[in-house]
């Protein structure tokens, strides 16, 4: 029933709520998150990417268009912070927390996040550096309205926190959100739930017969499906050619070839048994026919696509590339089922959303290049932050 | 012993047989390009340890099974399920007796387990713990459980136990960690030594919490000599998802394979299980285990998640024929999970 508070590790729920609010992108919010990202991008510490990925996401420039972005959103009225922000952390995916939890505190709120109970070194390292920089007496203001803690599913603190945010934010497994559902957030909060859900590469399978096009996928795409192992709700489970049978047969195999090449790091005990894993009940589950190119198992299935997509969910990430085969791009688009992040590749965008009208492209919570999938952006699975963290006020 | 030639034999007849018994197992082989004509063990399709927590894999009827084993977990994490048929469960028992009667003979001494009494409630579905106590009492007569159920130690009842078979070799069996932590330690808590000369000690399990004790083999046998007086110890590995082929430690500290069970240490490379090169002696990599038991269930050849090495062939101290191996710990497991786990 306890919990075990992270940082700030010496205050309390009360020091917490009562904490002071501030404008959104008032100065010294902006002037902290401009000295978090450049301790983390100072040369020769903090080495993981990661790491340096935050601190240059909230790089000054940045904040610079954040700011701007943000007073075209709500031009016309007041933007004020709503007020308490708590959030559900996923266990997947290390340090992505910390995007929301550093725009909402801009935004002008106040902030608790409950993580996962995985340990990573890359998590007590960010930590390190946010303690240092709050424990400066120009920062003593902000040092209670972040809060960072772990505990059990039915910690009371949960509870509490339900009750006095105003806004609360999760991320889980389907059972895990309804779950947690059982507390209800005061009637006058918000409540966004990002539930478990899938994503798909896109790919024209003639832009691959250039060798240009992909030497710039192959790069591309291994980020998206590498990162966390692909274990993050974004990351691309299956990928989905478009194009005539020839096309496919050889732009796959020179993809395989390439694969091949770009990953020739041979891989950890810990990858290879978990990619194995999943390869083998994938195959047990959708059946094809699996074969392996370097850091990448493809199972190619014998199943009717429909079938394979009903049984994407399931897919815990290790690397392993369910493909499916479609002939023309119309055809796609009433094929696909809802997912999280469409990734694509070889297509212009104004073409696929034409191909998907209206319908189709609200099936995806998220359309993007390859090469994007895990990147954070202030408009998330459908929802603008910019917009979410604030309440208007004419 | 049998050699590797006539036990791939028996190997490539299960794998067939588990493709035309088990669904998912002929979808995994026929995902790896159908049956072939496998030369040697390595070749032979091999399957994740953590399948058997995900999928019921059977090679049989249901209304022929007569038990199910499960794996032990902790709370919330799922379970392997091995469906045993009277056949498989019967040439595991045999097995189990003809291997460990090599090392500890055919006498059936009084036995001592070092557990509680309340793992056999439940004949027909238990799990490795109770699955271990149960195989291995046939050894022993005159079983008396060391522990309470709380795993306090029965002090006075041993004493009593000890003194009514006092001059005689006794036999104990119990998991090394429930060993370690609730009969020796117990013992040098209550100050006391025991003298079992001409016992002997048969453990097995996981050794992380004894790793995290900083508490290796050598250290353990050392206290077993200096608190129990048994210098006959042996250690033994072996798993739910393949019963009966247990690899026994030998009195030179190595585990051997035996004509029901073989070892091969795989270095993980790209490419599928099947392919990952075969490690040398002295190079480390993953232990995969294969038996000749698994009838009811496709658990013949498995890819664990233990790191090992193996050591020699035919050549041990000992004079055993084989492979003969050691293992080194546990692959770590990945070190973020799914969306779904927000634990």
């Amino acid at each position: 029933m306890t919990h075990h508070l992270l940082l700030p590790f010496d205050t309390t729920l009360d020091r917490f709520q009562n904490s002071e609010l501030s404008l959104p992108f008032s100065e010294d919010v902006c002037q902290f998150v401009r000295d978090l990202s450049s301790a983390l991008l100072k040369p020769g510490e903090h080495d993981a990417m990661e790491l340096k990925a935050l601190a240059y996401w909230f790089r000054p420039s940045q904040l610079e268009r954040l700011q701007a972005q943000f007073t075209k959103t709500h031009d016309g009225h007041t933007a004020l912070p709503v007020g308490t922000v708590f959030q559900i952390a996923p266990g997947n995916t290390d340090i992505q927390y910390m995007y929301t939890a550093l725009l909402s505190v801009l935004l002008g709120n106040r902030i608790a996040v409950r993580l996962s109970s995985k340990q990573s070194g890359i998590q007590g390292e960010l930590f390190n550096v946010l303690a240092q920089l709050l424990s400066q007496e120009r920062y003593v203001h902000l040092r209670e309205r972040m809060l960072f803690f772990r505990c059990d599913h039915d910690a009371e603190i949960i509870t509490s926190l339900s009750t006095l945010c105003n806004l609360r934010m999760l991320w889980g497994s389907n059972e895990s959100i309804a779950a947690i559902r059982q507390t209800m957030p005061a009637s006058s909060a918000k409540d966004i739930a990002f539930g478990h859900r899938t994503s798909l590469s896109l790919v024209n399978a003639e832009s691959l017969l250039d060798d240009g096009q992909l030497a710039q996928f192959v790069d591309a795409w291994l980020r998206d499906v590498l990162t966390f192992e692909q274990q993050a709700c974004s990351s691309p489970k299956a990928l989905v050619w478009v194009g005539g049978r020839q096309s496919i047969e050889s732009a796959r195999s020179r993809l395989y070839d390439a694969i091949e090449r770009a990953t020739e790091t041979a891989p950890s005990n810990t990858f290879a048994l978990h990619q194995t894993t999943v390869a083998q009940a994938l195959t047990m589950t959708i059946s094809g026919s699996l074969s392996s190119a370097g850091s990448i198992q493809f199972l190619q299935s014998s199943s009717s696509n429909a079938s394979v997509l009903k049984h994407l969910t399931h897919h815990t990430g290790g690397g392993v590339m369910v493909e499916l085969a479609y002939e023309e791009l119309d055809v796609v688009a009433d094929c696909l089922p809802r997912c999280q992040t469409l990734t694509y590749f070889g297509f212009e965008r104004e073409s696929l959303c034409d191909a998907f009208g209206l319908a189709g492209l609200s099936r995806f919570d998220r359309i993007e290049p390859v090469g994007s999938a895990l990147e954070f952006h202030y408009i998330w699975d459908g929802y603008n932050f910019l917009h979410e963290f604030c309440k208007s006020i004419r | 012993m049998l050699t590797d030639k006539a036990f791939l034999q028996d190997l490539k007849q299960l794998t067939m047989h588990h493709y035309q018994s088990c669904a998912e197992y002929r979808l995994l082989v026929d995902g790896y390009g159908g049956l072939k004509k496998y030369q040697c063990l390595s070749e032979l399709p091999t399957l994740s340890v953590n399948l058997f927590k995900m999928f019921d894999l059977k090679s049989v009827e249901d209304d022929k099974i007569v038990k199910t084993l499960q794996s032990s977990g902790t709370t919330g994490q799922r379970r392997s399920q091995i469906y045993l048929d009277r056949e498989t469960a019967s040439s595991q028992s045999r097995a189990l007796v003809n291997i460990l009667q090599s090392y500890i003979g055919k006498d059936r001494y009084p036995m001592i387990i070092v557990d509680h009494d309340g793992h056999l409630k439940n004949k027909a579905r238990f799990h490795a713990r109770a699955a271990g106590i149960q195989g291995l009492s046939i050894f022993g007569r005159d079983h008396f459980y060391a522990l309470n159920n709380d795993m306090s130690l029965r002090t006075q009842d041993l004493e009593e136990y000890l003194n009514k078979h006092a001059g005689r070799p006794l036999l104990l069996f119990g998991f090394t960690h429930i060993v370690w932590q609730h009969f020796i330690k117990a013992l040098e808590q209550g100050q006391k030594r025991l003298n079992l000369e001409h016992s002997i000690l048969l453990h097995s399990g996981g050794w992380k919490k004894m790793l995290d004790q900083a508490v290796d083999n050598d250290a353990f046998k050392k206290t077993v000599s200096e608190r129990l007086g048994i210098r006959r110890v042996h250690n033994f590995y072996g798993m739910a998802e393949q019963t009966g082929s247990i690899f026994v430690e030998c009195e030179h500290g190595m585990l051997h394979e035996s004509d029901y069970g073989r070892i091969l240490v795989r270095k993980v490379s790209h490419g599928l299980p099947h392919e990952w090169p075969v490690a040398e002696a002295g190079e480390s990599g993953v232990i995969q285990v294969l038996s000749s038991l698994p009838k009811s269930y496709p658990g013949h050849s498995i890819i664990t998640e233990d790191q090992g090495m193996v050591v020699g062939h035919d050549d041990c101290k000992c004079g055993r024929a084989g492979r003969y191996f050691k293992v080194l710990g546990r692959v770590p497991k990945t070190l973020v999970r799914g969306c779904s786990d927000t634990a």
